[in-house]
Order: structure tokens, then sequence, then C-alpha cells
């Protein structure tokens, strides 16, 4: 069953429609990658599928036990300048992805060991006590998908996760989420840059208020959208 | 001052404005924590000087004693109306503050010209008590409300608020009130303004606010050390700046704020010349001049 379905999906505010015609299935195991121009509706797109705003038009049905708001999706929102010199450490960080999943106030054991067993996975566990605002840019994402990963672990939403960082963390940061998509994590990712269209990516959604591609990763590089993008280059 | 503690009155009403005074500093600062990280820090100032025009409608409306409760709901109400033009975009972030706050400093001062002879309490809102025999028993219980619910809530809300304070889209996402949260520090931060405000002033008591904040920010790195040496820091500095304006007859709102600005500075400079000296030593590590000198000597 697929762990998200939207059928035919108009979203907006206030009865202004930004982004129409929407239909899109993610798959388990899926890796989807959504392009589109700023001001395209990815940023609309995104508050749809985290159930934010309501479907003006059309349905979105989440399955799996994926749903909304109870932390059936781990969210990576594009970095804030609040964040940048924040004094909190890795580990309140990371933990505080669980708030997503436990309804309790308090974390609790499993909580801990979750946060702690995402961070040896991630490859940040040496660097718990530190600050968040010490961090190179490339590891301050890299907590930031790990507190995502407390949150879910089933269906991550990246949005435009290497905005800012260097190529070679940029690179870095695109085999961690292709090694979290090998072992079974769904992944939705965003971005403006046609550049990001990782070779990991299997699938691609080009929305440009309305979807103008969506179909495999292969299809798209043959695609006349893809083409056109490239050979305008001012994209 | 030796004196002046020989009388037993006057060290009940010395003890009452202290702890008055404490009381409102570690909710100040603790709240301080969230507000300043969050780019609120100007909400406060904002609400401090609706505070002072609230001040003037309790006195208007004929509040008298229990001008400070009357008060606050007003500087609550306006603190929902700040949150509520900054967040819909009416009104651009500060903008929003600006109109605010200098439209009730204005119906302050308005009306208390046309109430006459309360040039001693306007003079008092704004900079604070020059003496505090003006705290009454009232504030003293409301100040202590105050701190037990603010110690409270963050003892239990930590994580959440935590969250909050660090990323909103995230917590919206994963089914957090954000909102909720934003209300409730807006809320405390209407009712320390209020409290702290004869005794501090209005002008003043946003310092109270923020340099806590700004101090403890230099010197810890996690979340939890912060908002608790914030508070520590916040009624050290009380302490001190109210020692001070006994010994000295200064009013207690600036020597406190005083008091808490040089603690900001130096522990800026402090800060500053021990990070120079981490780096200059990290950088006598790499050299390799330093290298052979440590070999030569082994």
């Amino acid at each position: 069953m697929a762990l998200i379905k939207c059928e035919n999906v108009s979203l907006g505010y206030e009865g202004e429609v930004v982004v129409k015609n929407v239909t899109l299935s993610v798959e388990r195991g899926d890796y989807m990658f959504v392009i589109g121009e700023n001001g395209g509706g990815k940023s609309t797109l995104i508050k749809g599928l985290l159930g934010l705003i309501r479907p003006v038009t059309g349905k979105i049905e989440y399955g799996d036990g994926i749903s909304p708001h109870c932390g059936g999706i781990g969210y990576l929102p594009q970095r804030t300048d609040v964040q940048r010199d924040f004094p909190a450490s890795v580990r309140e960080v990371v933990m505080s992805g669980c708030v997503a999943r436990s309804r309790g106030l308090f974390y609790s054991r499993a909580d801990r060991e979750r946060a702690h067993e995402t961070m040896r996975r991630l490859g940040i566990h040496g660097i718990e006590r530190r600050s968040y605002r010490e961090l190179s840019g490339g590891q301050q994402q890299r907590v930031l998908l790990a507190r995502a990963l407390c949150a879910a672990d089933k269906l991550l939403l990246l949005d435009e996760p290497v905005t800012g960082l260097d190529p070679f963390a940029t690179a870095e940061l695109y085999e961690t989420v292709g090694e979290l998509n090998r072992e079974g994590i769904t992944v939705i990712m965003v971005s403006h840059d046609i550049g990001a269209l990782s070779a990991e990516a299997k699938t691609v959604l080009h929305i440009k208020t309305e979807p103008v591609f969506y179909g495999s990763r292969d299809d798209y590089m043959q695609s006349d959208v893809y083409k056109g993008i490239r050979g305008s280059k001012n994209f | 001052m030796l004196d002046l503690l020989s009388n037993p009155i006057l060290v009940r009403i010395l003890i009452r404005a202290a702890v008055v005074g404490a009381a409102v500093s570690l909710s100040s600062s603790v709240l301080g924590v969230t507000m300043v990280l969050r780019r609120m820090s100007m909400i406060g100032d904002g609400l401090a000087h609706a505070g002072f025009g609230a001040l003037a409608m309790a006195t208007l409306l004929g509040a008298g004693d229990l001008k400070t409760e009357v008060s606050i709901p007003i500087v609550m109400a306006t603190a929902m109306v700040l949150l509520y033009i900054s967040e819909r975009g009416v009104l651009g972030g500060d903008a929003a503050v600006a109109v605010v706050s200098t439209g009730m400093m204005t119906a302050g001062v308005l009306i208390f010209s046309f109430t006459t002879g309360y040039t001693a309490d306007m003079c008092s809102s704004l900079f604070g008590s020059a003496s505090i025999l003006t705290i009454t028993n009232g504030d003293l219980v409301l100040s202590l409300l105050l701190a037990a619910a603010v110690v409270i809530i963050f003892a239990v809300f930590f994580n959440r608020i935590f969250a909050v304070t660090f990323d909103e889209k995230f917590c919206a996402a994963a089914g957090i009130r954000v909102w909720a949260y934003k209300m409730l520090t807006a809320a405390l931060i209407a009712v320390t303004v209020v409290v702290g405000m004869k005794l501090i002033g209005s002008l003043m008591i946003s310092a109270l606010v923020v340099f806590p904040a700004l101090s403890s920010m230099k010197l810890c790195r996690s979340f939890r050390a912060v908002t608790v040496t914030a508070g520590i820091i916040s009624v050290c500095g009380f302490a001190l700046g109210f020692i001070l304006s006994c010994a000295y007859s200064l009013p207690a709102g600036a020597s406190v704020v005083a008091v808490d600005i040089v603690l900001y500075v130096a522990i800026c400079v402090v800060t500053a010349i021990i990070d120079k000296r981490r780096k200059m030593r990290a950088v006598d590590m790499q050299s390799p001049i330093t290298a052979k000198n440590a070999e030569n000597k082994g």
C-alpha cells in the first residue's frame, strides 16, 4: 500500500489555489525528488503533505501507519536564522525529534535509546555533547536529519536540505540520504536545484503550479521538460 | 544603611521589595532565553511600554491599589493583539511592535495628564520607583505566583519549549500546538512586565529579559544550561543591584539594570579572551616550530 496517495489534489490558502491537479503515489522504499522553481508551489505542496493545510479539492490519503501530525513523517525543514547560533547540545536537538511521537511530556527510556541509536547510525554520536552552533553546516544538517529520524522512521521529507552546504558536505548528505533509502526508508526530497537531482532518486515530480512531469528518474532525464531546463541554463 | 537595618518596619519593606525583585528577575530571565532565541525580545520591550499605558488605564478606571491586577489583563490582551498582527503579516514583525508600544505609551501619557496629580505615578512607572515603599503585599503575592508558574511550566514543558524555540516548523509538522506555546510565553511575559514595572520601570524592564539571557548564551552550550544559568545570573544581578541601590540610595531599577549590563560586558570580554587564547593555542600546536621545540624538549 502507498504511504501517501494524492488524487487530483489542489492546495492553496483562503480559497486561492496555488498548486493544482497533483496526483501522485509514494510507495514504500521510494525516493521521490520534487523539483520546481521558487514560487512554483513546492512549499505549499509540502504543507499539504504534512497535513498543515487541507486540500481545497481532492484527497490526500495516508497508508501503512503513516499519518501526519502523529510523528508519521520525519520532516527536515529549511534551515532558519534562529538555528544558526542556537545554544543547544547535539543531544538536545536530536532528542527533540521524540516530542513528535511521545505523547508524554518527558522523554522515556525508549526515546533516549532511540536517539542514541540514530546518532550512531548517522555517525554523530561522538559529538553528542557539543553545541549545535559550533558545528559545520554539514554536521548541523546531519543532526537535523537525526532529529527527523527520531520523529519518524518510515518516511523522510527533506526541504532544500543542501542549501548553503559546500560541495563536499552536499555530496556527503546525499550519500547518507541514499543509504537511508537503501535501508528501506522512504524519502521525499524537495529542491529548486536541478543539479541536486541525485542519482539515487527513483521518481521525479516536476511542479510548476501543476505537475509538468511525474514519473521515473530515467524517463525524466529523457523528457523535454528536463532538456528544456538544461538547455536554457538559467534555471 | 546599617541604621536602616535596625528598624524592623524598614527591614520588612526591604525584604518585600527584594523578594518581588528576585521573583521578577527569575521569571524575566527564564522567559528571556526563549524570547531572545526566537527573535521575540522586541515584543517584550513593546509589552513593557504597553504596561505603562495599561497602568494609566487602570488608574483611570479607579483601580486604586489594584492597579497592577487590572493592568495585567490589559497587557495580556495587547500581547495577543501583537502576536496576531505580527503572525498574520498585517504589519511586518517589528513595525507591529512599534505601533502598539508607542500607541499605548501615548494613551498612557494622555490619560496621566488628564487625571492630574499623577505625575509621581507616571515617573515611577516609567523609570521604576525611587522609593521601594510603594511595593505592596499584593505585589509580593503576584510576583511569587508568577515565579512559581514560570518555574513549574518550564520544568514540566521543558522538552516542548525547547523543541518549539528551536524549530517552529518542525514542531508544527509534528502536531505540536506552536501557537499555544507562543501565547503562553507572551502571557507570562505580560505578567512579568506589569509586576516588575513598579520596581524596575517600564522603560528598563526589558533589560531584565534580554541581558541575563545574552550573558548565559555566551557561557553555556546547551539549552538547559542556558536557561538555568540565565535565572542564576539574573537573580544574582538583582541582588547586587538592589544592595547597591540601598547603599547609595539609587533607584532600584537603574542599578539592577546597570549591574546586568556590566555583567554582560564582562562576560563578553572574558569569553572573547578565552576564545582567542584557545585559537592561538590551536595555531601553536599546528606550527612546525613549536612541534620541533616540543621534540627537542622530549
